[in-house]
């Protein structure tokens, strides 16, 4: 039986059944619509997360020194002197402090960083610019604010506040910027009495703290090292120049730990990837059962065609042509069922990412920005393999009955 | 005409059922011989054996002892696939209940058995229609689905399809027994026609109008085969003695 011939007995069998074969696929359309949308909202939600923590984030190292009181500015650019693999180090200091326009008393969280930092973790500039190297080694009395903290101050995100000042303590800070964020984590979008914005770190160093120690640095990797090599090495070279202890041994005062990021980036895909396996294996048994209901409706309609059954093999259909037929039969119904589940399933990760879009990604990552579903073609790809897979198995039984059937009893079937 | 010179041969076959409720000898040493171009009908009784004589004269059913050659091909040395092949290729059907794919359209019952022998579709096409030309069938009806015709039709659509793969043997069961009787001998003049035209038919009836179109009529009663001249003399010996046809024919 060629091909040609095939495609066509199958699908006058299928069209002469329509109302049928469409509520059988449902099983199927469930299923696949199911693992479609759940992939494109969890891939959403892996991009939101690894866009909190810029795109750089895997290269990004956290180094914390505890019991150290004399690392000042030279220690952390001698630290980037002395580790090939480390492009630039951002030393960083944070301060709470009440800040005060005209009227107005909030809560300001202030920290001081290097200009870098917009880089390494991807904070956008909505309004004005950032800090140029004169004003970090000067310690200029500039400030760059959130866009949270703009309307927490001026009523709302949009409000044009480059060249107003603020009072922190006694000293006016001019803003000259307004960023997307100014911290991974932040809680102004939340908290109305609250602001928060980067300085200069030697401005916040020798204007707010008064403390010329850094004890929290971060580190940016080069693109091509392997982070972990770098926070071992790091750490070895910290431990080895300033005499540190190992923070296992007991009493232990003087310690460093390095935390490479790639560890936390790789956290979220492990706990993304667990999720997705949850709703996968979920999806996996409302395709099991609408493949199930593929098998009953084959096996029914075996027993409705076995005259015709009969008829073929004296017409000279062999069991192999018979076979080959049930299954296309089954598997155009599951491919039928999965291109309309992968239409629905985009259809419907873009229409819940559109109602709960926004509301999700503020309770995952704390951004602002709604979470956008991923059309993965590998998990269509996918869909596309285990309709056909499900077709096979579940549409292989019936057509063996079909083909095993005496053409004699069949043709006498009443 | 290339070929033995009997297109079927049967020699002393069997063909006995085992069921939970025992063994059915359906069929008891049955020979026969049918050459090339003939046009024999098999006429017996419900119950006779005729369908299961058929379905081994058919290749759809295999004899529990003895030998049936098509075209001098034993069929018990073929496997499912190789007697499906033999049937594609050398038999043509024809049923009571016509046995035609109700969705389908004439045109496609016609060309079907043409599918399972790989014919190129273009070819199909030529051939069905001179199936189609052969029985009469008005040109028109070609596209139209199968259970929009009459009986009479679709009996004639399904000569067509037993005609279209060019068969060594037509084999066809009651071909009139779901018709009126005018259309029935419309039917059997189309089978005469064939057979003039060189076709071997096998025609299995219990009605004697039926059988008699053919060149020569064999009967079967309880799985026997009986000439024309036996059943007449068995007929005459039991009306004489009032027995019982059965009982005597134990005697033959």
């Amino acid at each position: 039986m060629r091909p040609g011939d095939l495609a066509q007995e199958t699908w006058s069998a299928l069209s002469a059944n329509k109302g049928r074969s469409a509520l059988t696929i449902l099983g199927i359309v469930i299923g696949i619509g199911a693992v479609i949308t759940m992939t494109s909202i969890i891939g959403g939600i892996s991009n939101s997360m690894a866009g909190m923590f810029g795109a750089n984030a895997a290269r990004v190292l956290t180094i914390n020194l505890h019991g150290i009181s004399n690392f000042t500015l030279d220690d952390v650019a001698e630290l980037a002197k002395n580790i090939p693999d480390v492009e630039y180090t951002m030393p960083k200091a944070q301060i709470q402090h009440e800040a005060t326009y005209e009227k107005t008393k909030v809560q300001a969280t202030i920290h001081g960083e290097v200009n870098k930092v917009f880089e390494a973790h991807g904070y956008k500039l909505l309004q004005g610019s950032g800090f140029t190297e004169e004003d970090e080694k000067r310690g200029s009395r500039e400030i760059i604010l959130d866009q949270y903290s703009v309307r927490n101050l001026f009523g709302n995100t949009d409000a044009a506040v480059v060249g107003k000042s603020l009072k922190i303590g006694n000293d006016e800070y001019m803003i000259i910027g307004v960023a997307d964020k100014v911290n991974t984590f932040s809680m102004t979008q939340y908290d109305s009495q609250s602001i928060e914005g980067i300085v200069p770190i030697t401005t916040a160093i020798t204007r707010l703290t008064g403390n010329p120690n850094i004890t929290s640095i971060e580190a940016m990797t080069s693109a091509t090292s392997d982070a972990d090599a770098v926070a071992a090495q790091t750490k070895e070279y910290l431990s080895r120049r300033y005499k540190l202890q190992d923070s296992k041994e007991e009493g232990a005062t003087r310690t460093v730990s390095v935390e490479s990021n790639k560890q936390l980036m790789q956290q979220v895909t492990s706990m993304t990837s667990s999720f997705q396996a949850i709703m996968v294996t979920v999806s996996g048994i409302s395709l099991l059962v609408g493949g199930i209901g593929i098998m009953n409706m084959m096996l029914t309609n075996v027993t409705e065609r076995i005259r015709e059954i009969g008829l073929r093999k004296a017409l000279g259909a062999k069991r192999f042509d018979i076979t080959s037929q049930f299954i296309l039969e089954s598997i155009c119904l599951c491919l039928t069922g999965g291109f309309i589940g992968v239409v629905l399933g985009l259809l419907g990760s873009f229409a819940l990412c559109g109602i709960v879009g926004a509301g999700l990604a503020a309770a995952v990552t704390g951004s602002a920005d709604p979470v956008l579903p991923v059309i993965d073609p590998g998990a269509i790809l996918n869909a596309v393999l285990t309709c056909v897979i499900t077709g096979l198995i579940f549409g292989w039984y019936p057509a063996r009955r079909a083909a095993k059937l005496d053409p004699v009893e069949s043709l006498n079937h009443q | 005409m290339a070929g033995p010179k009997y297109v079927l041969e049967v020699e002393n076959v069997h063909r006995i059922y085992e069921s939970a409720a025992g063994y059915t000898h359906a069929i008891r040493g049955v020979t026969l011989r049918v050459p090339r171009g003939e046009f024999l009908c098999i006429m017996g009784p419900s119950g006779s054996g005729k369908s299961t004589l058929m379905n081994i004269l058919g290749g759809l059913d295999r004899p529990t002892a003895g030998v049936y050659k098509l075209e001098g091909v034993s069929t018990s040395e073929l496997d499912d696939d190789e007697l499906a092949e033999l049937r594609a290729r050398r038999l043509g059907f024809v049923f009571q209940r016509y046995n035609l794919l109700p969705r389908a359209t004439v045109l496609r019952n016609v060309m079907m058995p043409l599918i399972y022998t790989n014919v190129p579709v273009a070819e199909r096409e030529l051939r069905a229609y001179k199936a189609l030309r052969v029985v009469g069938l008005p040109e028109e009806y070609y596209d139209h689905r199968s259970n929009e015709l009459s009986g009479g039709q679709m009996q004639r659509v399904a000569i067509a399809r037993a005609l279209v793969n060019d068969p060594a043997l037509i084999l066809a069961d009651e071909p009139t027994g779901a018709l009126d009787s005018a259309t029935s001998e419309l039917v059997m003049e189309l089978f005469a026609k064939l057979s003039e035209q060189g076709k071997t038919i096998v025609v299995i009836t219990h009605d004697p109008d039926t059988s008699s179109w053919g060149d020569r009529t064999v009967h079967i009663r309880d799985g026997r085969l009986f000439t024309e001249e036996e059943e007449r003399a068995l007929i005459e010996a039991a009306m004489r003695s009032g027995a019982d046809i059965n009982a005597r024919r134990g005697h033959t």
